[in-house]
């Protein structure tokens, strides 16, 4: 049994101002696939282990500050990169992956 | 003359929606069908009024809703007209550079006073 | 616009980082912290998302179609409920129509109070305290910051959404658009266009 994903909105209040998802005139950005991926994998993870938006904000902002965008990386690719960085950050400090 | 769009016939002059094609409002009595019985042509529509001591000009109205100050607290208040009222900018800031604009609210009628 | 799908006709070899994510999402299903299921939903829910498209189709139909036009600024939330938009913040809607004499753009000037429902996430901007004070106070200034230039003769009408009714700016169709189909219509009609603060134009369609 599945619940229905939280709303959107949820998910950009949690993350407010600090680490805003990428949107092109208010619509989201996804140039390539693994970046909706990456979104949907850090919602699900979230959901199942009741871990707070607010840690895992702390971890984005930490791996944005850490390594911000490359020369020619965008900015939607640099940002999902970094919510990569910050989903495994969280799962290792969780003890759930190494 | 300026376009603005306004609700459909099925409402009356107080604000309140009526059923599609009622003469009077059940709410009040006030007549429904035609815009020159509806009680804007004759009543509040081109009216002058005051907001906060700002003289501006009645165009629609918008429908009926309970005061905020008073419904958001539970507190019994009957629902009261709102009118698209608009504001010419001299009126609001004085003369300006940029010539004259106009600023349309939408007030309760509690907020309206006789000019 | 902003996340078309690309043709594949080519197959290129998949960059580090998406192989990582893959990776990522294959050990997490593994362990019994995502499924993939689970995963599309939420793509398919986000990608799905509200945003400035729901107005943009109601504005492309406006233009195409001069019946639906008039039910549209005679009754919006019906005519935009046609559509199948509609909602909490959206269901006390007021369209309003720029016209050669008359440019229209609104402001919350009390918070910030927007059309979710047709126009997605309010821009940062327009929750702003400058532009909430100075859209009602100095509407030229702010709209040439913008880039919109107007002539003096036209009427400057700002919809400060103080009560329930929340507002939309129906812009004019631009000029060198004749003949283009209602998707690419749509792809010229940006949020800001809807806000009053853009004037859409014939640009090559993203669509075409």
């Amino acid at each position: 049994m599945s619940a229905d994903p939280p709303e959107l909105a949820t998910v950009d209040r949690a993350l407010g101002d600090q680490a805003p998802l990428p949107r092109d005139n208010g619509e989201l950005v996804f140039e390539e696939p693994w970046q909706g991926r990456a979104l949907g994998m850090g919602v699900v993870v979230l959901e199942r282990t009741g871990a707070p938006w607010s840690e895992f904000r702390r971890h984005l902002a930490a791996a944005i500050s850490a390594h911000p965008a490359t020369e020619g990386e965008s900015a939607a690719g640099a940002y999902y990169r970094c919510w990569l960085d910050a989903l495994e950050a969280l799962l290792a400090q969780r003890g759930l992956i190494d | 003359m300026t376009e603005v769009a306004g609700q459909e016939p099925t409402i009356c002059g107080r604000g309140h929606h009526a059923p599609v094609g009622s003469k009077f409002c059940p709410e009040c009595g006030s007549p429904v069908d035609s815009p020159a019985a509806n009680g804007l042509a004759g009543g509040a529509r081109r009216r002058l009024v005051m907001v906060g001591g700002v003289v501006g000009v009645v165009e629609t109205v918008r429908g009926a809703d309970r005061l905020p100050d008073r419904a958001t607290y539970g507190l019994e208040t009957p629902r009261e007209p709102v009118y698209s009222v608009a504001f010419a900018s001299r009126e609001l800031w004085g003369p300006s550079d940029e010539g004259v604009w106009t600023v349309a609210l939408d007030l309760w009628e509690s907020y309206l006073e006789a000019p | 616009m902003s996340h078309e799908h690309h043709d594949h006709h080519h197959p290129r070899p998949a960059s580090a980082v998406e192989l990582r994510a893959q990776a990522l999402e294959a050990l997490l299903a593994e362990r019994g912290l995502v499924s993939t299921d689970a995963v599309d939903a939420v793509v398919t829910l986000y990608e799905q998302d509200v945003g400035p498209q729901n107005g943009a189709k109601v504005v492309a139909r406006a233009w195409v179609d001069d019946a639906y036009r008039e039910r549209l600024l005679t009754n919006a939330n019906a005519a935009i409920a046609e559509l199948g938009f509609g909602g909490i913040e959206g269901d006390n809607m007021i369209v309003v129509a720029n016209t050669a004499g008359v440019h229209n753009m609104i402001v919350c000037t009390l918070c910030s109070c927007y059309p979710w429902p047709v126009l997605g996430l309010p821009p940062t901007w327009y929750k702003s305290s400058p532009y909430r004070a100075r859209a009602v106070s100095e509407p030229r200034s702010v709209l040439s910051e913008f880039g919109v230039t107007l002539d003096d003769d036209v009427e400057i009408r700002i919809w400060d959404s103080s009560a329930e009714v929340r507002y939309l700016v129906l812009p004019m169709r631009p000029s060198g658009t004749e003949g283009w189909t209602q998707t690419e219509l749509e792809a010229i009609i940006t949020r800001d266009c809807m806000i009053g603060t853009a004037l859409p134009t014939a640009r090559e369609s993203a669509a075409a």
